[in-house]
């Protein structure tokens, strides 16, 4: 087991290293944040000049391998459109709405997908099944902004049902996280319902149902405690998928998390910041992958010795 | 007409689309949360929707261009609600100058309290603000301009700015598109820029209380040294980036007032939202034939690119229906032809015989667009045929996208050989300083603002972002206006100057458009702004509580 975490350990961190160069290139790549900082009117020699100031005038390579020491110590630089403030700071200051509307849309995800899968499972290729299908297919085939727009009028404007954006009581949460969730139950109720007809033609049920263990007990107590690993394998995903929806949803909702701070700084070329976001979310996708992964191997013991 | 089609097609379907959904919705019929309830017309707290700023700093100077801070920090000059005039309601009474302008003198309004019990506003307020405006890292477009002074207070209600060259039209820089607001030094003596961090103390009809991720709120100062109290005890500007969130926050009643797009206008007034304009045009919008860095010797001058040739420049401007862009882009109203860029009536240079030589010289006749491409031998006497577009997105200008895409088609059917470059704005700034922007521009002036200050952004800034420009006559032109101290001379410069540009066909000038904003009239009974901020709207005092 600890050779088995060792390597999961040892990869994930490869992926980290692996993400940071890809976000300080890209973000680099998408221009200079010399360009927002500076007034409108401000010539070449302003701009040298600043550049010279935040070290964008050395290589790349020697930028990288600064931003890469720094951020070993947790330092991933100042904000520019907030100045006074780390990126870091201004990332975590949002992370908790983040996350709470993210684990609110995953419990979204999961009491949508988890009984439509197990149901379509039992009642295979009846009506119940398509219908199962179709509810499945539809949150794969709205994108979530749309959705999110689509919800919003429906029940926030036409309705009067839930507030249209903002963060504030329980009902706040309900729309954006439908928004962002729906989109899930699609995979995860069709890996519940592909793992429910394996397990359902195990001899163990058989046996169950031979011995008179009442239908309800065989599926939900039986049969699922055997299914549900197959989508556990699935949360870590779902978590990255959720994180990087956030971008989308949050704005779209006016939802204060991270998601939405990428966005402004994107826009406002905000460098720091956006690494900062594109870090913290990788961190919480690996250690969330890592984390299912170390379950999985604790249900399933072959898994480690692999 | 096309882009048009597109659009009412794309409306309709979404439309049919919602109905589908909403009946499906509405045969769940179960509710488990009650939303928030709707803010009624007795409300006194006032709530906002509005494009999110470019920056979140409470430090004005260091920010982009921001509403932000409105409310509550003042620049020395007011403005009128209605005819944009300066006056001395606000912290100036009054100012002169010397006779080269070079020396400004400014008197303050005594008695002046700052919130938050920061003690009285004083000319040493001034000259701390004006530092904290012009240092190493003020950002404030227009800061160039205000560089350059000896600031002193000469007792403690007058303030002189004292420059080394005139600067005729330093009042603009002090009035509603500010460059400077003032800050207080006491509470920056007390509390370092850490306490504008936390919140700033300013003079304005409301003053700071919180700036979270998604909003900023202020509540009204009793007792105002203008006499006026808003009717509004608090006000929630929401930063909302997406316009159908807007709408639906204008329509649930969860906003009051909301910044939308014109085409979205339209929606809310069917809804029973009306509208409220300002009181001036607050933007010129043009196409700059950018890249055109054309003095003596400069080997920049971009002689294979079409624009060189003025016959190519008309033929272009000749190419394109002003009339149906305008019923495209703003078939609400609110929006009229332009005859020439940076000339605003009343301001220097004024010239009303361009507007009548306009259609003339100008309107839409493609066949003499034609003929003119075919005496200038496009595309075969040109090494680089093609006429590229800059396709970007403006903030408080959404139409770009849409105006650019028109273009793109007149230019097309008349023969052009057409591209677009796609950039965000920051990025346009970046290939305009390094003098490589060899594209026609989108390009506003917002607020439109006096004669020698939008010659000096657009005409005579080698090396400025928005550049696009450069020629001896130009240049010689600019530098006598600006070195000009008497009043008729300047007018002179000034009207043979757009006269030259005129005839030049130095650019594409399209639109005066003023700001529309819908609001929710059982909170609202109106709003008076003049439009002379960047973004518009100001004077929010001055919103009205329906009774």
């Amino acid at each position: 087991m600890g050779r088995f975490l060792s390597i999961r350990i040892a990869q994930s961190l490869l992926a980290m290293l692996a993400i940071s160069i890809i976000a300080f290139g890209l973000t680099h790549l998408s221009g200079s944040p010399v360009d927002s900082m500076l007034p409108e009117d401000a010539g070449p020699e302003a701009a040298a000049r600043l550049a010279s100031e935040l070290g964008l005038d050395r290589p790349i390579h020697v930028q990288y391998a600064i931003f890469l020491s720094r951020a070993l110590g947790g330092d991933l630089g100042d904000s520019i459109m907030w100045p006074g403030s780390s990126a870091l700071g201004v990332v975590m200051e949002r992370m908790p709405a983040t996350l709470q509307l993210g684990g609110f849309a995953i419990l979204v995800s999961t009491l949508i997908a988890i009984p439509i899968g197990v149901m379509s499972g039992v009642h295979r290729d009846t009506p119940f099944d398509a219908a199962g299908k179709i509810i499945a297919l539809l949150g794969q085939a709205m994108p979530p902004f749309w959705l999110g727009i689509v919800l919003i009028w429906i029940f926030g404007v036409t309705l009067d049902w839930f507030p249209t954006s903002g963060r504030g009581s329980f009902s706040h949460m309900v729309l954006p996280a439908i928004a962002m969730g729906w989109f899930q139950v699609a995979a995860l109720m069709r890996i519940t319902r592909s793992s429910m007809l394996d397990v359902l033609d195990s001899e163990y049920i058989k046996l169950a149902r031979v011995k008179g263990v009442p239908e309800w007990r065989v599926i939900w107590v039986h049969a699922l405690r055997n299914a549900a690993i197959a989508p556990l394998t699935y949360f870590g995903v779902i978590a990255g998928i959720i994180l990087t929806g956030s971008v989308v949803i949050e704005t779209v909702f006016v939802w204060p998390g991270a998601g939405q701070l990428a966005v402004d700084a994107i826009r406002a070329r905000d460098f720091p910041v956006v690494q900062a976001v594109v870090l913290t979310f990788a961190g919480v996708f690996i250690l969330s992958n890592l984390l299912v992964d170390t379950l999985y191997a604790f249900v399933d013991p072959r898994i480690r010795y692999r | 007409m096309k882009a048009l089609r597109l659009i009412q097609v794309s409306r309709i379907a979404s439309v049919k689309a919602l109905s589908v959904i909403n009946c499906i919705a509405l045969a769940l019929g179960l509710v488990l949360f009650s939303g928030e309830a709707p803010a009624t017309a007795q409300t006194d707290r006032l709530v906002l929707a509005l494009t999110p700023p470019g920056g979140q700093s409470m430090r004005f100077w260091a920010s982009p261009p921001s509403w932000l801070h409105d409310p509550a920090l003042q620049s020395l000059i007011v403005q009128d609600e209605v005819t944009a005039e300066y006056t001395g309601d606000g912290l100036a009474t009054s100012w002169e100058h010397n006779d080269d302008f070079t020396e400004w003198t400014f008197h303050l309004r005594e008695g002046v309290q700052f919130h938050f019990g920061f003690g009285e506003f004083t000319a040493e307020d001034v000259v701390h603000s004006y530092a904290l405006h012009t240092g190493e890292d003020s950002t404030v477009p227009g800061v160039q301009q205000l560089r350059g002074a000896t600031a002193e207070a000469l007792d403690r209600y007058t303030v002189r700015f004292t420059y080394d060259s005139p600067r005729v039209r330093l009042p603009f820089l002090h009035a509603g598109r500010a460059v400077m607001k003032i800050y207080s030094k006491a509470q920056f003596d007390l509390e370092g820029l850490e306490g504008y961090d936390r919140r700033f103390a300013g003079t304005g009809h409301y003053q700071f209380v919180s700036l979270e991720p998604t909003l900023v709120r202020y509540e009204r100062v009793e007792n105002h040294y203008s006499g006026i109290t808003p009717d509004f005890r608090e006000m929630e500007m929401r930063f909302v980036a997406e316009n159908a969130t807007k709408l639906a926050m204008l329509l649930a009643g969860e906003a009051h007032i909301a910044e939308l797009p014109r085409e979205l206008l339209a929606d809310a007034v069917d809804a029973g939202m009306e509208v409220v304009e300002s009181a001036q045009p607050t933007m010129q919008t043009d196409i700059a034939f950018n890249g055109l860095y054309c003095e003596s010797d400069d080997p920049d001058c971009p002689r294979d690119r079409p624009w060189f040739d003025v016959r190519i420049r008309e033929a272009i401007n000749r190419s394109i229906n002003r009339d149906e862009m305008l019923e495209v882009l703003f078939p609400g109203g609110g929006a009229e032809l332009l005859a020439r860029y940076a000339m605003v009536e009343g301001n220097e240079g004024y010239d009303r015989l361009l507007l009548e030589r306009f259609e003339a010289e100008y309107g839409f006749d493609p066949e003499k667009a034609k003929q003119l491409m075919w005496h200038a031998g496009y595309p075969d006497a040109f090494g680089n045929p093609v006429v590229t577009l800059i396709m970007t997105a403006v903030p408080g200008q959404p139409e770009i996208p849409l105006q650019m895409e028109l273009v793109h088609q007149y230019l097309t059917e008349a023969g052009f050989q057409v591209e677009f470059m796609e950039l965000d704005h920051a990025g346009v700034g970046a290939l305009g300083r390094a003098r490589g922007l060899f594209a026609l521009n989108p390009i506003r002036n917002a607020p439109p603002r006096p004669t020698e200050i939008a010659f000096r952004a657009f005409y005579s800034n080698p090396g400025g972002p928005y550049q696009g420009w450069e020629d001896d006559w130009t240049s010689t032109r600019i530098n006598e206006l600006v070195n000009s101290v008497d009043a008729a001379e300047r007018d002179q410069i000034a009207r043979r100057m757009f006269n030259y540009l005129f005839e030049q066909y130095n650019d594409i000038p399209l639109f005066e458009v003023f700001t529309r904003i819908p609001y929710n009239p059982e909170v609202v009974s109106g709003w008076q702004f003049p439009g002379v901020t960047t973004a518009g709207y100001s004077h929010y005092h001055l919103i009205k509580a329906a009774r």
